[in-house]
């Protein structure tokens, strides 16, 4: 008996593998060839469209336009750009505008988040308006916003004098120009940021918030010691896509302040566009995308540290 | 309805939400509302007034003023013209990083993950000069280069791919097909919720795309609408015509208001799944 079944597991395994190593030579079989001619188109538009414009890019951030010809200037373009008081604004502007639209997606976004995950929780009705302004073009939801700020028939000024707060022409204000965008943002973007949120809340298991609501603690004591550390996870990543988002906005830029008045409210990416498309200023234009490149490279690899940290200590 | 009492602790926190909701929506109410009221009305007339003077003009108007259908049409052409080429694209890659055997495949991992850490809207003034030397300008295909290998689309099918059973795909290659007819017949089949939220993002995204579009086209045979539409924003600004300007928001963004009424909930599955785009 044993020796029959033996031999008949031979039988199967010899029957498993011959078709296919009969069937093709050994590069086939493995997938070789295959691979690279399924890879092909994306890594021809990889190659032309992400990885040669980095380099032509760094390439470019060194040289100046002289009269008709490009010349090599060294590192000249980036002094400038730290130097210069137009585009140190620019600087500043940026931070600024990244560090309150990180804060907004972080607490904002957890807080309407735990909104969402109160009682009823599947009715999609209730999140509808913070979806419909994720989905909305920017180009759209700027239109809309230029009408709420309009001084004359905005809706804006009209709410604000209602409760006694003093209007203001917000987007020809230097002091406001830079809030209003930022405003305009977090109407559009809260709601992505609590999506995130939400998808963590409802993954946790019931009977942890559960129990701490039945041992009559605050809600505040309920944030901080227990849905704060369990979330951890997606405020670190929310952190990461929050930087790149708000980095990359700039199309109510356009529509609203064109980065005025006096340059109040350009971030880098307009000045990118002016400098480059308006002014034909090729190498200032990249370096300043030299420098976003590097914030995002900084990004990258912290990101990367934090997740090897986690596969090791979690 | 069932028997189940709501306490007040329950259904405060979803009034809260309502009333929150509400708030939020209320730029877009006013969009609206501005859109069928004449703006002279709107600004001096009572809200009775404004009942009594609804009228369709604004649209009309829009229509007129811009070329909003066939903004429409370039839209259309670019965003799903794109959408297709990206599913082959990522089909194709996400196959060969999930089921196939080859040399170099960590640094083809690496240059598909370089596409995710450095988003296309922050390369601009490179791509803009490789279309210039491609003579790409103006065209659709020079809109949709930037975005044709997807690195988010490929890691989405990558993982989905990964977890179609071994099975399956012996049993077809014993039968004697080729690699292209098992992802065509064994995995693009039980794969289609992962193509549907990819489609999603990929049409959302590049519908509302504005930057890259108002750089490449010049003409109103390439245009998109929201390049239509900025182009119309400044234009009526002199004229403070609001009603023409609420009228060419809506234009631009009722389709999407419609489709995420439609599926708002593959629509919220397919954005957590973009976060890393």
């Amino acid at each position: 008996m044993p020796n029959q079944l033996h031999t008949q597991n031979e039988g199967v395994e010899a029957n498993l593998s011959l078709p296919r190593s009969l069937a093709l030579p050994a590069v086939l079989r493995s997938g070789g060839a295959v691979a690279y001619l399924f890879l092909l188109p994306s890594l021809v538009f990889l190659a032309v469209f992400t990885l040669w414009p980095i380099l032509s890019v760094i390439r470019s951030s060194f040289y100046a336009r002289r009269g008709r010809s490009q010349i090599f200037v060294g590192t000249d373009n980036f002094e400038r750009i730290f130097s210069d008081p137009f585009s140190q604004q620019v600087i500043l502007n940026t931070l600024g505008y990244v560090t309150l639209s990180l804060l907004m997606s972080v607490f904002g976004g957890l807080m309407l988040a735990i909104l969402m995950n109160q009682g009823l929780k599947n009715i999609g009705f209730f999140r509808f308006p913070f979806m419909a302004t994720i989905a909305l073009p920017m180009v759209s939801v700027a239109s809309v916003w230029l009408f709420m700020y309009s001084p004359r028939v905005g809706l804006l000024n009209d709410i604000l004098g209602g409760l006694g707060l003093p209007r203001s022409n917000w987007l020809s204000d230097p002091d406001l120009a830079l809030a209003g965008l930022f405003v305009v943002y977090l109407w559009k973007q809260l709601g992505y940021f609590a999506l995130f949120y939400l998808a963590a809340l409802q993954s946790l298991p019931d009977d942890v918030l559960e129990a701490a609501t039945l041992d009559g603690v605050t809600f505040w004591q309920k944030l901080r010691h227990i849905i704060w550390p369990l979330v951890s996870p997606t405020t670190y990543f929310v952190t990461t896509i929050g930087v790149l988002n708000s980095l990359q906005q700039v199309d109510h830029v356009f529509v609203l302040t064109q980065g005025g008045p006096n340059n109040a409210s350009s971030l880098a990416l307009y000045y990118v566009y002016e400098q480059g498309f308006k002014w034909f200023n090729t190498g200032i234009a990249s370096a300043m995308t030299v420098v976003l490149l590097a914030v995002l490279l900084t990004m990258a690899i912290l990101q990367f540290v934090y997740l090897e940290r986690r596969v090791h200590y979690d | 309805m069932t028997a189940k009492r709501y306490t007040w602790r329950e259904i405060l926190p979803i009034l809260a939400l309502a009333l929150f909701g509400l708030v939020w929506m209320v730029p877009l109410f006013w969009t609206l509302l501005a859109a069928f009221v004449p703006t002279t009305q709107l600004l001096n007339g009572s809200p009775l007034d404004w009942l009594q003077n609804l009228h369709l003009g604004a649209f009309a108007e829009a229509w007129d003023v811009a070329p909003f259908p066939r903004f429409y049409l370039n839209t259309v052409i670019w965003v799903f013209g794109l959408l297709a080429l990206q599913l082959v694209t990522v089909s194709l890659a996400g196959f060969a990083l999930a089921r196939l055997d080859f040399r170099g495949k960590d640094q083809i991992f690496f240059l598909f993950l370089t596409q995710l850490m450095v988003p296309a809207t922050v390369l601009i003034l490179p791509n803009y000069q490789t279309l210039v030397t491609l003579g790409w300008l103006d065209s659709y295909q020079g809109m949709m280069a930037p975005y044709i290998a997807s690195a988010f689309g490929t890691f989405l099918m990558r993982q989905a791919f990964k977890q179609v059973p071994k099975e399956l795909e012996e049993a077809a290659r014993s039968d004697g097909a080729s690699w292209l007819q098992v992802l065509w017949h064994v995995f693009l089949p039980v794969t289609r919720a992962p193509l549907l939220a990819f489609s999603i993002v990929s049409v959302t995204y590049h519908w509302n795309e504005f930057l890259w579009p108002l750089l490449i086209t010049s003409s109103v045979e390439t245009r998109p609408l929201t390049v239509g539409l900025a182009l119309l924003v400044q234009s009526s600004e002199i004229g403070a015509q609001w009603d023409l300007l609420s009228a060419g928001t809506l234009i631009v963004a009722v389709p999407v208001i419609v489709l995420l009424a439609l599926v708002q909930k593959q629509f919220t599955n397919s954005f957590l799944s973009s976060g890393i785009k």
